[in-house]
């Protein structure tokens, strides 16, 4: 039987049980909070209140523009829609793992339990649930980390293509993708072929950044036309879409805390065993001793950095790219006689990857745990939750909506709101009152600081609109609705 | 190395009886007769050793028979046998005449092998002359120029019309042509905008899939070629000179005297026993010096010179046709004049066709330049070179898409390139259209990583001359094969037709709107107008800017690939002003498209020999040749 069919099955296979877990979960109450953000925003692009040329200037990009593709096709699939675009483009990750390993010499049954072992570790589920973005982010470590260990070998074309696409796709993907990148560039130098470096070194990293650069400089291009200027996206990097969170003293304690740097540090090596394992056994083979190290290096050094410019996602989160890594140690495991010990590796990942799921501190990772566990899941986000089922039945309503798009993800729908892109927002901007039934504003002590309405009407959140009552009242959130006139 | 023949062993012994050449000089010629593979005369007049007339006016004494001069004494074409032309050209003698029952023949051969092969043709009445070598070629020549160069022209339009570019628009493109243009003014009365909407979308759909395929045919060219390259090259070692066939090697030429010592000195490096080389230098009959520079090198000895008699259109696949009458190898294959082959690539190609299946009926070996740090065009040429040949075209062969086949270095069997009518004589890229017609009568191309360096072109004048050539005939060659599109895609299937369509049709054709769409982009750049909003509504327009962005950004990477193979590095940094070398070949595409209209049969001559490196080259050669 030809490889190609099993490798379609596997991805059948993880594509249905991956949406099917993430139904389960979603049944459950679990959604992430970047999922719900995304979700928002895909809302709002599909409802007309943000324009293309809004959509296009987003950072990253991709999860942004697939999420809407994908919710304005399918509409059905609700907010279930972000998680459902990741768990299809991880099943394709995983197929084409199983295709890597069944090139090797496994038998189709080893291959597809190491596969399943990957696939299923509970830090990729974790990945996989947590939103397409992270996903783009696995499948472009993917791209790179089997070019880079094809790289120092210097054969074939194809690794270069990798390693400079991969490297242009994580940046792209995710905000801690742009920190991944810039921690392996300088560990690239590992994996290079020595001659090639010692002879055109500007030449080699020209052709390995060059469509990153390119891509880069696109990204600002397309920024200047449609947005403010080539660099307004940095402006408007969704926290939340990247499952950041807001910028507060707790966030930066986290990413700062040794014991998170431990956490990783601990974690990478308890999910990938099987890249420690290589590092030792190839003493004598330069080029994939060489790589390992500039992947984990690589991948270490940007947990530090993304620390340090607050940009750490959670523990989990981080220490899942290993599991990519795992999969490219057994795709490029060293051809042995002596009995193989791939699965066994994968295996002992797959225990570290429990481990850390359940030592992960971090509310993402205990809100999944809990909707596995069948247990009560908290939201994310109380206050935009109750903010959502009041606006559920509100239309008319004059709100920054792209300031907190989980709230029309709770609400359900972007109809009847009055976002910056509408004439009444722009109206009530430049005559400084409005006319909209309700108002939503942010309150500008808040960690996220003032939306646009907050910006508009500075008083706002204190002290109110006249002819509106306050209906709710939160720490970050006020929502004022208009007198009804009686006669 | 092989012993020398019977008539040679005399000859020498002979000659040097008769003081006409030294004791050291018999020793020296018959050791490069070896190992040449060459007959001894043929050695001793190459080294000029010993002249021409000299030798054959001793050899006359010798047998006291008569020298005749056959420009003097043309034989009787009447005793000409079409069929026998490469029996007369292998064993150098043919009749001239008819004395009663006695029937003479003339031989720059005299000896046993002569006689056997006399006694087997004309039976025990005949009597030998005496001819020069170059009297006999010529008089066969000339004998059957007119019927050869008829069918140099002709034969592939009167055997197989369609498929031949002596009609460059058939009454049916016509129409069609006629209809699109139109529907567009017809789009254009009714809804001006909605027209070029239509037509733009449709200019977007075809860079999108343009730069699409060609993303995937560099990934297939790139992967596990080095694997079957190694196989290749281990085997090829191991092949006896024994077991090797007659390979004929053609070289067209047209007023290129001054790279011919590269050539000479090229084909001698050759790792192929010269004695199954049948090597014939092309050249048109006008062309004297190139014709003198040869005699002078003393290349007619070794090699076998054809002369075109003049004919229209004066092309490089008529010659070859004309040449084709007189090959007499299992296999052929063309270089250019100023080529140079490595030396194992008859070998590596040998074994090529051995492991592949028998409808493989050519193998396209790759082309680079040797003068690539020449200059910024140089350097941009052999990157474009690099990526035609170390990537792109392994992605076609991989996907089993058909090949157009490149310049030179195209070996053919030859029972299939003459059951095919050989190259169209009105094809200005006739390789190309080769490559396409060998796939469509179900043979099949592969590609053997064994370069031969060329000359690139330093000027961008002279460039921009070969590129419209090359353009033109790609548009004839696209013309040609989509008469019967039915079965076109019948014959290479729906990936084939997609991969011509964008191979060929997408190089030309993007060539031609590239400055269209720059000057729109540049104006709009420049002076911010909001003319163009109304042709490019914002779905068209993102993908247009997608396409900008994306599509050049994948053409300078994929430029940046290609000197990997060969480790060019220092190319690299220069791929980032490709912008340049797009624009002239802009300028190529529509300078070729105006020549399809006014000129389509006219060849575009590339000047060569401009390069200092090839003086340098020149020289080399020259010196190895005396070293030799």
């Amino acid at each position: 039987m030809s490889r190609i069919a099993p490798a379609h099955f596997v991805i059948a296979f993880c594509a249905i049980v991956y949406c099917a877990f993430a139904f389960v979960l979603g049944s459950r109450g679990y959604v992430s909070a970047s999922n719900m953000d995304l979700f928002g925003h895909a809302l709002l692009a599909n409802e007309g209140l943000t324009r293309f040329d809004g959509v296009v200037s987003t950072f990253p990009p991709l999860p942004h523009v697939l999420t809407i593709v994908i919710a304005n096709l399918f509409p059905g699939l609700g907010v279930l829609g972000p998680t459902t675009i990741a768990a299809i483009l991880a099943a394709f990750l995983v197929g084409a793992w199983f295709s890597q390993f069944s090139r090797k010499q496994f038998s189709l049954l080893t291959a597809f339990a190491i596969t399943c072992l990957l696939a299923f570790n509970p830090l990729m589920l974790r990945a996989i649930f947590e939103g397409p973005g992270f996903v783009l982010l696995h499948i472009g470590l993917w791209m790179t980390a089997l070019g880079v260990f094809g790289l120092r070998r210097g054969e074939q074309v194809t690794d270069i293509i990798l390693v400079a696409l991969g490297v242009a796709f994580m940046t792209f993907a995710h905000p801690f993708g742009i920190v991944m990148v810039f921690s392996l560039l300088p560990f690239l130098a590992l994996v290079i072929p020595p001659d090639r470096l010692r002879d055109a070194p500007s030449s080699m990293f020209l052709v390995i950044l060059f469509p990153l650069i390119f891509a880069v400089l696109s990204f600002f291009y397309v920024n200047w036309v449609f947005a403010d200027g080539p660099m307004s996206f940095i402006g408007r990097i969704s926290r939340e879409s990247a499952s950041l969170g807001p910028i507060s003293e707790s966030s930066f304690a986290y990413a700062t805390d040794i014991r998170t740097w431990a956490i990783v540090l601990i974690g990478i090596a308890a999910v990938c065993p099987i890249g420690i394992s290589m590092f030792l056994r190839t003493k004598r083979l330069a080029p994939l001793r060489f790589s390992i190290a500039c992947l984990f290096v690589g991948l270490l050094a940007a947990a530090i950095l993304a620390a340090l410019y607050g940009l750490l996602p959670s523990t989990s989160l981080v220490v899942s790219l290993a599991v990519t890594i795992s999969a490219a140690c057994v795709a490029k495991w060293p051809a042995e006689h002596r009995v193989r010990p791939e699965l066994k590796l994968i295996l002992a990942g797959f225990l570290g990857g429990v481990v850390v799921a359940i030592a992960d501190p971090t509310v993402e990772t205990q809100r999944l745990r809990s909707a596995i566990m069948d247990r009560p899941v908290p939201k994310p986000d109380k206050e935009i939750e109750q903010l959502g089922s009041l606006l559920r039945t509100k239309t008319d309503i004059l709100f920054d909506a792209h300031a907190a798009p989980a709230v029309i993800a709770e609400r359900g729908t972007a109809f009847g709101v009055l976002t910056q892109t509408t004439p009444e927002f722009r109206f009530a901007a430049l005559r400084q009152r409005t006319a909209a039934t309700v108002i939503v504003v942010r309150n500008r002590n808040s960690v996220f600081g003032s939306d646009r309405i907050g910006r508009v009407f500075p008083d706002a959140y204190d002290k109110g609109f006249e002819g509106y009552t306050p209906i709710f009242d939160g720490k970050n959130w006020r929502v004022y609705s208009r007198e009804v006139q009686t006669k | 190395m092989q012993s020398l023949t019977a008539s040679d062993l005399w000859t020498g012994d002979f000659l040097a009886e008769a003081g006409l050449i030294t004791l050291d000089q018999l020793n020296e010629a018959s050791e490069l007769a070896s190992v040449w593979g060459a007959d001894l005369p043929d050695v001793l007049m190459a080294r000029k050793w010993v002249q021409a007339e000299d030798f054959y006016q001793a050899l006359a004494q010798r047998f006291d028979v008569e020298l005749v001069d056959l420009s003097i004494h043309s034989p009787d074409p009447a005793l000409l046998d079409e069929e026998s032309v490469l029996s007369y050209m292998q064993a150098l003698t043919i009749p001239i005449a008819q004395d009663g029952d006695v029937t003479v023949l003339a031989t720059a051969r005299p000896g046993p092998e002569a006689m056997v092969f006399a006694r087997q043709n004309w039976g025990k009445s005949v009597r030998l002359v005496i001819a020069t070598k170059a009297d006999i070629q010529k008089a066969v020549q000339d004998a059957f120029s007119d019927r050869f160069s008829h069918a140099a022209v002709y034969d592939l339009a009167e055997q197989d019309p369609t498929m031949s570019a002596q009609t460059v628009f058939t009454p049916a493109q016509i129409i069609i042509a006629w209809a699109l243009i139109t529907m567009l003014a017809i789009g254009m009365a009714v809804d001006v905008v909605g027209a070029l909407i239509v037509v733009n979308v449709l200019m977007t759909g075809f860079y999108l899939g343009n730069f699409a395929f060609k993303s995937a045919l560099i990934w297939a060219g790139s992967t596990h070629q080095s694997r079957r390259e190694q196989a290749i090259e281990s085997a090829s070692r191991l092949l006896r000179d024994q077991d090797l066939p007659v390979y004929t090697v053609l070289v067209p030429m047209f007023r290129e005297p001054d790279v011919l010592p590269i050539l000479a000195n090229a084909l001698r490096q050759l790792d192929y026993p010269t004695s199954k080389l049948d090597i014939k230098i092309v050249l048109e009959e006008g062309d004297d010096e190139t014709y003198e520079a040869a005699l002078n090198l003393g290349l007619e000895g070794i090699f076998e010179i054809i002369r075109v008699p003049p004919s229209q259109p004066q092309t490089k696949p008529k010659a070859c046709n004309y040449a084709l009458k007189f090959a007499r190898g299992e296999y052929l294959v063309i270089y250019d004049a100023e080529d140079k082959p490595e030396p194992d690539q008859l070998k590596k190609v040998l074994v090529a066709f051995n492991r592949a299946p028998d409808n493989v009926a050519c193998v396209q070996c790759r082309l680079n330049y040797f003068n690539r740090d020449e200059n910024w065009l140089t350097r941009m040429f052999t990157l474009d070179y690099s990526l035609w040949f170390d990537l792109m075209l392994p992605g076609l062969e991989k996907l089993g898409v058909p090949i157009p086949l490149g310049g030179t270095s195209n070996h053919f069997r030859m029972d299939v390139l003459r059951e095919l009518h050989a190259w169209d004589p009105f094809n200005v890229t006739e390789d190309a259209d080769l490559g396409i017609r060998l796939i469509q009568k179900g043979y099949k191309v592969r590609l053997v990583a064994s370069t031969t360096f060329e000359e690139a072109n330093v000027s961008q004048r002279n460039w921009i001359r070969q590129r419209s050539r090359w353009i033109k005939g790609y548009m004839q060659t696209f013309l040609v094969h989509t008469r019967r599109p039915i079965h076109l895609i019948k014959t290479i299937g729906p990936l084939g037709v997609m991969g011509f369509v964008f191979f060929i049709g997408g190089t030309m054709l993007s060539g031609l709107l590239n400055p269209i769409f720059w000057g729109i982009f540049i104006l709009w750049l420049l002076t911010m107008t909001t003319a163009f909003d109304l042709f490019f509504p914002p779905i068209l327009l993102y993908l247009s800017l997608f396409n900008l962005l994306a599509g050049n950004g994948m053409f300078i990477f994929i430029t940046m690939l290609a000197p990997f193979r060969r480790n060019w590095l220092q190319l690299i940094p220069y791929s980032l002003t490709v912008f340049w070398y797009w624009v002239l070949i802009s300028i190529a595409s529509w300078k070729g498209a105006w020549q399809l209209i006014t000129k389509p049969f006219y060849w575009e001559k590339t000047t060569h020999g401009l390069s200092s490196q090839t003086a340098i080259e020149v020289s080399k050669a020259q010196e190895e040749q005396s070293n030799f």
